[in-house]
């Protein structure tokens, strides 16, 4: 029996033997049924008494809220409809950057125990650098207290090898690594096995770990593959085994080689990166006070070839990957909760509309005995469903919007394809709906549950809208603001980007076509026979039609940067003069003496590099106008000598003074996004050998040409000439400058691109809410001003009013989100460029816009009730 | 509109001591329990089924009262309530509470007389 049967069962007994007893008693049969009845009351009564204690009363209540909520909605379609759209795109974009965020910055690295993977950085005057030497990572080796596992591998993590097989010479993406860079992430092989210590001693043969994507890719998953030879790099690898998949979150490189770790070297220049894991049983604090401490006493014992003397700093691996983004991600969360609440406050909006059409439901309630929070409950059940299907819809959104991030992005978004949706991701979806929905309902389960119900229920337009109305303009006007505050970040970003495309590169990067071409060490040994190599190449391409210049340079403006120290010539030992600025750091360039023509870099005094400029004549180099500045403030810089790799270089030939031939305009060569770089320019040639050889190691030779023809033509006709020259070289990487330059400001296009969504979205929805509120205002007073009319009004004076309380709430609204933003403003400060987030000229745009925005949308509404046709309106009932 | 359960604690608390005290003399139904109340008192007491079932829910549910369905006197199934070794130990706590609350009320009631 049911709980419910049982107590009808209990209850009839209970009237059936009064019945009987009344019989019993002499009354008639059918009176005493009556007077047990009237006895006994209305069970329905003392069943509600009942059911009061009863403990599944709360959930039949919720069912029966559920039942009574998804009926009423579907007597009005187009209210849960639109109210379910407006909160599905604000959950929509909550999810999608949610979904972004737990990805990259709450979950952990897929590695075990991530958290105790460390990225190791010396401290510099400006900040910490994570590019250490090979001396340096030995003296910290050294200790193993703090880092049980430390791995040197190169700074570049993918740069550009050459795989030769018996078919052709292909470009693949291969990093050096020590032998603990398997362990000190924690990973297992997924054939074979992974590097370790006796593949890193200098003189073992050479290993090589695939990828496990190239593995499949590339060879078919042949596991014969393992214990063959492979050729990268110029130099024979034996393959020990695959590395599984998660490898890729900190690396994409197809091959990972072994690296050869001497047990000394005096080598100082920064070509390495350095991981490793904490050792077992002690904090990140812990092992970071220890290793700093032993690099503090490495640099004191050998101050001449230290680049740590600051000491040492440790991240997490994570950080290190996520700090960059961070701000970005905290202004997309603020941008998006803004989002939110402009969506939950529109659809209160249409709540408090309804809420005046049922309100004889309500007093229904009210007058069968439903206590307020009973109503409540149901008003927020209604809007709860609301918000679930939002939910629902916003999920899609947020699949669709994580589906199209990686194009959004390009480099904008690091590690773009781990993001995915994971059960995490689902239950933000339950939560923030639910939020929406109690946020939606709140403002009219306040107009219930505070002030006289009754009153409430009974009163007419013009009562019962007071309260209602009050509410709706301030919600409005609340919309207003938020979505003047998103305006204004997007406003802010977007300015501050085209700031940056705007920058002057200092070259002109239109019809400029790049490539790279990743050199063999062993076949160019030295800078004579690399300048032979570019000088035959530059020759060929430039016999190709359409191609005007073409050069090698050691690379690319907005790449990855490579500098050494160069101070003023003269003096014993190289000392600089006195009067003259100590050693100055400058980014160094070797290239092919057409560079400058085909960058079309203006030359500004002197001349440029030249063929004639080869090993054996005079050393010379070029120099850019800030570097000339800093280097010799107090005169001319043509005539006087640079040395340059002071420190680092051993070799007396390479530390030969170079005269300074020709300045150069300045260049852009950290991105577009800071102050120009100081830059030297030196022949391949004449190219230190430590330095050639180092760049040879670590990255591909860049070329550009100066084309004028379009880049998928040429690049045919480029290749064969690259392979003419030497067929185990080939090139890769085909960008025109245009895209190289675009790359470097992907992140800061992708934030601006985010927010003008959102603001976009946002001021739509604003504009929907001022429309709203002010055609159900024309509606609701359609009376009102019918009778105005009939009684002379002009209808150009009663839109004239409409629009001027329009403009009141555009002006208070967008004032208030202008203030609240200035609070704000904090959040973008790291994310500007070129403006303060107080920008005067952007305010005003704001301002505008958002005014104008509003008045539009009350101008729609305004003039229809100019059109009102007063016999109609005073006919209306508008209950 | 007034709801049954708005009667004072007070009340409900004395209503479940006189249904245990009515269930300590063997398991009755809901019917019987409000007759003899009635009975009892001459007349003076009239518990309202609207108390009545909800007070015995609760007392059932309180593990006082242990309910069973069983054939009455008319041959029609009644839900028949008796007192539970937990229920007899509560009727005692009761009984001794309400004694002491006469007495108190009876000593102030004294000093109140003029």
């Amino acid at each position: 029996m049911s709980h419910d049967d049982e107590l009808d069962k209990e209850l009839r007994f209970h009237i059936d033997a009064r019945i009987d007893d009344l019989i019993a008693s002499g009354m008639a049969p059918h009176d005493a049924r009556r007077r047990a009845r009237l006895e006994f009351g209305g069970d329905l009564q003392v069943k509600e008494a009942l059911h009061d204690q009863d403990s599944w009363r709360f959930l039949e209540n919720v069912l029966r809220d559920v039942r009574f909520a998804a009926r009423s909605l579907r007597r009005a379609p187009a209210f849960a409809l639109t109210a379910a759209l407006v909160l599905g795109l604000g959950i929509g974009a909550n999810a999608t950057v949610f979904t972004i965020v737990n990805t990259l910055l709450l979950r952990p690295l897929p590695f075990p125990q991530a958290d105790e993977i460390v990225q190791v950085r010396r401290r510099t005057p400006s900040g910490s650098s994570g590019s250490f030497s090979l001396h340096d990572y030995l003296a910290l080796n050294a200790e193993r207290r703090a880092l049980s596992k430390l791995a040197i591998l190169d700074i570049f993590c993918a740069g550009r090898y050459t795989l030769l097989t018996t078919e052709a010479a292909e470009p693949v993406r291969a990093c050096r690594v020590s032998a603990d860079f398997f362990g000190a992430l924690g990973v297992a092989p997924v054939a074979g096995r992974l590097l370790t210590t006796g593949d890193d001693i200098p003189g073992n043969a050479p290993a090589v770990v695939l990828a496990h994507a190239f593995w499949r890719q590339r060879f078919g998953s042949d596991p014969g593959l393992i214990g063959r030879l492979v050729t990268v790099g110029g130099q024979p690898h034996t393959v020990v085994g695959i590395a599984p998949d998660t490898v890729q979150a900190f690396s994409r490189a197809d091959m990972f080689l072994s690296l050869a770790v001497p047990r000394a070297s005096s080598e100082r220049t920064n070509s390495f990166q350095v991981i490793g894991r904490i050792a077992p049983g002690i904090t990140l604090e812990q092992a970071e006070t220890r290793i700093d401490t032993v690099a503090r006493r490495s640099a004191q014992v050998e101050p001449s070839l230290t680049n740590m003397p600051q000491g040492i700093v440790l991240h997490t691996l994570q950080d290190d990957f996520v700090a960059p983004i961070r701000p970005a991600l905290q202004a997309l969360t603020v941008a998006v909760g803004l989002v939110l609440l402009i969506a939950c406050s529109n659809v209160a909006n249409l709540v408090l509309a309804r809420a005046l059409v049922h309100r004889r439901d309500v007093a229904l309630m009210a007058a069968l005995g439903a206590s307020r929070g009973r109503i409540v409950q149901r008003v927020l059940a209604e809007n709860l469903i609301v918000a679930l299907v939002g939910g629902g819809a916003g999920l899609l959104l947020a699949y669709a919007g994580v589906r199209a991030l990686p194009a959004m992005s390009t480099a904008g978004m690091p590690q773009a394809d781990r993001i995915h949706i994971d059960a995490f991701v689902y239950l933000y979806v339950v939560g923030t709906a639910a939020l929406a929905g109690v946020l939606a309902g709140l403002p009219h389960a306040l107009q219930l549950a505070g002030g006289d119900l009754l009153r409430w229920t009974k009163g007419g337009s013009a009562r019962g809208g007071a309260s209602g109305r009050r509410l709706r303009l301030t919600l409005t006007v609340f919309q207003i603001a938020l979505s003047t505050m998103l305006l204004a970040g997007a406003a802010l970003l977007t300015r501050s980007f085209w700031n940056l495309a705007s920058i002057d590169p200092g070259f002109q990067a239109d019809g400029l076509l790049t490539m790279s071409v990743s050199l063999t060490p062993a076949r160019y040994p030295d800078s004579a026979r690399l300048a032979a190599y570019s000088g035959e190449l530059v020759r060929r391409l430039e016999r190709i039609p359409g191609v005007r210049a073409a050069s090698s340079t050691t690379a690319l403006p907005s790449e990855f940067p490579i500098d050494f120290p160069v101070s003023v010539a003269g003096g014993r030992d190289h000392q600089t003069l006195p009067g003259q600025p100590a050693a100055l750091d400058a980014y160094y360039r070797a290239i092919n003496p057409h560079f400058f023509a085909a960058m079309e870099i203006p030359l500004l005094e002197g001349r440029v590099l030249t063929d004639a400029d080869t090993a054996d004549s005079a050393p010379v180099i070029v120099i850019c106008q800030a570097l000339a500045r800093r280097a010799f403030p107090n005169g001319d810089a043509l005539g006087q000598a640079l040395v340059v790799g002071n420190g680092y270089l051993k070799d007396a030939r390479d530390l030969r003074p170079r005269t300074v031939v020709g300045v150069v305009a300045d260049t852009r060569e950290q991105g577009l996004r800071f102050a120009p770089t100081l830059t030297m320019y030196v022949p391949v040639a004449q190219s230190p050998e430590l330095i050639t050889r180092l760049v040879l190691e670590k990255i591909p030779l860049r070329w550009v040409l100066r084309t004028s023809r379009d880049t998928a033509e040429l690049a045919p006709a480029v290749r064969r000439a690259v392979l003419s020259v030497d067929a185990t070289q080939p090139p890769a990487d085909f960008a025109t400058m245009d895209d190289v330059l675009s790359r470097s400001i992907a992140p800061q296009r992708f934030n601006m691109l985010m927010l003008a969504l959102f603001s976009s979205v946002s001021l739509f929805l604003a504009a929907v809410g001022v429309y709203g509120l002010t055609a159900y205002a024309v509606v609701q007073r359609t009376r009102e001003l019918g009778i105005r009319i009939s009684l002379g009004a002009s209808p150009a004076q009663l839109v004239r009013e409409l629009l001027l309380q329009g403009l009141r709430l555009g002006v208070g609204g967008t004032v208030l989100g202008l203030l609240s933003a200035a609070a704000l403003s904090r959040l973008l400060r790291g994310l500007l460029f070129g403006i303060s987030a107080a920008d005067g000229p952007t305010i005003v745009v704001v301002f505008t816009v958002m005014t104008t925005v509003v008045i539009l949308a009350t101008y729609l509404p305004a003039a229809r009730a100019s059109r009102i046709d007063p016999m109609c309106a005073l006919r209306e009932d508008v209950a | 509109m007034p709801r049954p359960s708005d009667k004072t604690d007070l009340l409900q608390g004395t209503l479940d001591l006189l249904i245990l005290q009515v269930a300590a003399l063997g398991p009755v139904h809901g019917y019987a329990i409000a007759q003899r109340l009635n009975q009892i008192s001459n007349e003076a007491l009239r518990v309202q089924q609207g108390s009545l079932y909800p007070a015995l829910h609760r007392l059932e549910k309180r593990g006082w009262l242990k309910a069973e369905w069983r054939a009455a006197e008319s041959g029609r199934e009644a839900k028949f309530y008796a007192l539970t070794a937990a229920g007899r130990k509560r009727l005692d706590v009761e009984r001794t509470e309400w004694d002491r609350l006469s007495q108190a009320i009876a000593l102030v009631l004294q000093t109140a007389k003029p």
